[in-house]
């Protein structure tokens, strides 16, 4: 008959390593219920790390691009507020040359209407040249004003007789566009060519806002009735212009928005995905956790059986 | 044949019998001593005497003491345990890496990355505020920190390394030293004597065990029935019977440490045990990540850069030196030592009045094959507002004539032309970063001390952050391994890297541990000590003593009934 010589010194071995591998699992399982996670260390699962962290970038991103959202719609939102406010005075200014108009009118009171015109194109300047953190809305990259000369976006030029005359634009430039990232390799523009609201065409040219005031307040004071119809047309092309950005402006809000909504889901869905490579299962790891205890236990106890007793104890 | 041969018999008996209880006793009290192996006495019977009647026994007769072990897995054994000590050292070293990658944490590299892209975008949104731009400053330096902290700690672990290599040399020298004692006590007492010294074999043999895995050794014996052994690495001795030649660390030009013999004044190649795990992780393993680190810095820096030289800040340059250097002035560019390669192409200074109005524009053809950093410098020297120089180190400066009137100029022309020629790339002119490496990456100085200087717009107008959307655009855009991964992507790779080597390391190390356990076990089996055993010997000797004692009694008392009779 063989059999392997068994002796005190095998048995404690063994014994031994039953139990530091029994308590190894024990301890693996603790650390999991300890910090909720399922990996803990690269080479628990290195292709789920892998995995996890583009997860975990592309939150981040998803966070970062809401962030970039949120902040566009607010300049929108804003310029969607002075667009209003110029809507409103172009409106007044439209309203007293119509009533200007009229043969009954005397002359003081033109004259008063024309002052009134004046008034209104100052406001519509200075909401041309409204600012938000600082910095002005219609400038286009030209967002600080310099030290040189009409360095605002639009700048009042006045005559001999102290009546404004031409509003000029930073001659630097108000055109250029600024973008923001809202998802990858998308850019939004979150400001537009300042030019594009009040002088479309350019200093001077159609629809050009301050223009059209300018020319009916004078054509109020000059008393010349047919150049104030006229000028209310050339009024109306702005005032229109000017609501076609208010929707433009509304239309691309929206579009932030539905953006905005679509990152939202896909974060839910990152979330998720994120969470199955690396949180555990607490429920299924709270059971291995004490069936590991079970055997960690009866491993203890089988050594401290196998290891008491030897022949000594019985001669 | 007389009556009292019969007493030489019993205390023959007798005094084997307590030889035997001595051996029990002795095996008994090394239990637990490690490297001991169980000692049997064998006996034979006594040679017969002729006489009258025939052959006659003599008695009981001491053979030899021998050892109980089984040379076949003694030499798996020393075997595997030296392919367990080596992956071992090689598993302590991943488990090191692994804790410097820190991830799944949630302050690892991966973040500091995105944080560097986040501050990026937040600029795009505020190009021209201040805070935003010491915010990405400040991310820039702890994306550089982060690389540099990464490499750094990897280098310390080869350091750390060095230091254990020379304290396992020391282990080497201790352990063949003893050897060579052990060698010179061994032929003595075998050759004077005619049995086996055990004891002293069961220490040499324990010290050619560990001395195995601590490296891979050829042992020679020689001397008779092998009283001595050799010892020999590769053809240099270290052990040659009662003498030893000690090993050396030296420093070599890497300033590490390599492994010299003094019998040949060779390098010693190491191809197993503690110290191969060593070597191993020192000259594979870690600079294997260093090197991934080292191309993801290089990446960084030249991607980031490539796009950062098109930029302009908030306020154009007045004076500015070249973070690079060429060889010579007049070597050509593509071979001046600039990290990066300049190609055929061109750039612009255009200088402006403090008013930001353009004064003069001028475009810099470079060709890389043709041009050197002089006619660079004479060409950009040409210009009637700027003055182009170059230093003692050939770093190229260049200043625009006049300062007190706040002239300026930017790196971009007149209608947005930008650097087509990688020259202020290679030459480190409005960068973001500057280096090369893990090792070097730093935030160039020039934004550091002038957070305008950093390049959002990609045209003179502080609201522009055209340049930065670039930048921003390089987080998700394919620049790593040949256009097939981001960074992030390319960092996941080296953690998953590190992962995955670590877990096949800690696989490998479970393996040979099992397998050295199950080894080491079998050995026991025939080596081990059994008290057992032990205690039905001791009970089989103490009978054997007291009946040798009871038949020398029987025959004292045979003599004296013969005496009594007279």
């Amino acid at each position: 008959m063989v059999v392997s010589r068994i002796h005190n010194h095998i048995i404690q071995l063994r014994s031994l390593d039953a139990v530091v591998s029994a308590m190894d699992r024990m301890q693996k399982l603790q650390e999991k219920l300890a910090t909720g996670l399922d990996i803990n260390r690269l080479s628990d699962n290195p292709v789920g790390v892998g995995i996890a962290l583009n997860y975990k970038t592309e939150m981040r991103k998803n966070d970062y691009y809401q962030d970039t959202i949120n902040s566009g719609i607010n300049s929108i939102s804003r310029i969607s507020t002075e667009l209003q406010n110029a809507e409103r005075i172009l409106f007044e200014v439209r309203d007293l040359a119509v009533e200007a108009g009229e043969v009954s009118v005397t002359s003081s009171e033109r004259q008063a209407i024309a002052l009134e015109m004046e008034n209104l194109l100052q406001e519509l300047i200075d909401t041309s040249n409204s600012k938000t953190k600082g910095k002005f809305i219609f400038g286009g990259t030209e967002t600080l004003s310099g030290t040189q000369a009409m360095s605002q976006p639009y700048n009042k030029q006045l005559n001999a007789d102290g009546w404004i005359n031409e509003v000029l634009q930073n001659p630097r430039g108000i055109n250029n566009v600024t973008n923001h990232l809202v998802q990858d390799s998308t850019e939004v523009g979150v400001r537009l060519s300042g030019g594009a609201f009040f002088q479309p065409n350019g200093e001077g040219g159609a629809a050009d806002a301050f223009n059209a005031v300018i020319r009916l307040r004078d054509a109020v004071l000059n008393k010349d009735l047919d150049v104030v119809r006229a000028g209310v047309q050339d009024l109306d092309a702005a005032i229109d212009n000017v609501i076609d950005y208010e929707s433009v402006m509304g239309a691309r809000i929206r579009r932030l928005e539905i953006t905005n909504d679509r990152i939202s889901q896909a974060q839910l869905y990152d979330i998720e995905r994120y969470s199955e490579i690396m949180d555990a299962d607490m429920a299924e790891v709270a059971v291995k956790f004490g069936s590991q205890q079970i055997a960690y236990q009866a491993s203890l106890e089988a050594a401290s059986k196998s290891m008491q007793q030897s022949l000594l104890d019985f001669v | 044949m007389g009556t009292f041969s019969a007493l030489n018999i019993g205390e023959q008996a007798l005094k084997m019998s307590q030889l035997a209880l001595e051996v029990t006793g002795h095996n008994i009290a090394n239990v637990n001593t490690d490297g001991y192996t169980r000692q049997r006495v064998e006996f034979t019977a006594g040679a017969p005497t002729e006489t009258g009647f025939g052959q006659v026994g003599t008695g009981v007769m001491l053979d030899q003491i021998m050892r109980t072990t089984d040379i076949f897995i003694q030499n798996q054994l020393a075997e595997e345990a030296q392919i367990l000590a080596a992956r071992q050292r090689e598993n302590d070293v991943f488990k090191q890496v692994e804790a410097i990658f820190n991830e799944p944490a949630d302050n690892n590299f991966s973040s500091v990355l995105n944080n560097f892209f986040d501050s990026m975008n937040a600029l795009s949104a505020e190009p021209e505020s201040s805070s935003v731009r010491s915010m990405v400053v400040e991310s820039g330096h702890l994306l550089t920190e982060s690389i540099q902290s990464l490499n750094q700690r990897l280098e310390d672990v080869r350091t750390r390394i060095d230091e254990s290599i020379a304290l396992k040399v020391n282990d080497v020298n201790t352990k063949i030293q003893q050897i060579a004692e052990l060698n010179e006590k061994i032929s003595r007492a075998e050759t004077s004597g005619m049995f086996q010294a055990n004891d002293y074999r069961d220490k040499r043999e324990e010290l050619v065990t560990e001395l195995e895995q601590l490296m891979d050794v050829t042992v020679v014996p020689d001397g008779t029935d092998s009283n001595t052994i050799s010892i020999t690495v590769a053809g240099a001795a270290l052990v040659h019977r009662n003498q030893f030649y000690p090993i050396t660390a030296d420093l070599n030009a890497d300033n590490h440490y390599d492994i010299n013999s003094t019998q040949t004044s060779t390098a010693i190649p190491i191809t197993n045990g503690e110290l191969k795990g060593y070597m191993e992780g020192r000259e594979t393993i870690l600079p294997e990540f260093q090197d991934m680190l080292d191309v993801l810095a290089k990446d960084i820096i030249f991607n980031v850069n490539s796009i950062h030289v098109k930029g302009v800040g908030l306020d154009g340059f007045q004076d500015i030196t070249s973070h690079n250097a060429a060889y010579a002035p007049n070597t050509k560019l593509n071979r001046a030592g600039l990290p990066f390669e300049p190609t055929d192409g061109s750039f612009h200074i255009s200088v402006y009045d403090s008013d930001k109005n353009l004064i003069e524009t001028q475009e810099i053809t470079v060709s890389g094959a043709v041009n050197s950093l002089e006619d660079i410098r004479a060409q950009i020297d040409a210009m009637a507002n700027v003055t182009a120089t170059l230093t003692v180190k050939n770093e190229l400066n260049i200043k625009v004539d006049n300062i007190a009137g706040g002239a300026n100029f930017t790196f971009v022309g007149a209608n947005g032309e930008s650097d087509s020629s990688n020259f202020l790339v290679s030459m480190g002119l409005n960068t973001f970063f500057t280096g090369t490496s893990a090792e070097d990456m730093e935030v160039n100085e020039v934004i550091d001390n002038d957070l305008n200087k950093i390049g959002a717009a990609s045209m003179y107008s502080p609201g522009d952050n055209g340049n930065l959307l670039d930048i921003i655009n390089l987080r998700s855009k394919l620049t790593m391994t040949n256009g097939t991964s981001t960074f992030d992507q390319y960092y996941g790779g080296i953690v998953a890297k590190v992962g995955l080597q670590t877990e096949e390391s800690n696989h490998q190390y479970e393996t040979s541990q099992s397998i050295v356990s199950i080894l080491e076990q079998r050995l026991l089996e025939s080596t081990g000590v059994s008290l057992d055993e032990e205690v039905v010997n001791m009970i089989k000797f103490q009978r054997s003593y007291q009946a040798a004692a009871k038949f020398v009694s029987g025959v004292n008392e045979m003599i004296l009934t013969l005496f009594n009779s007279f």
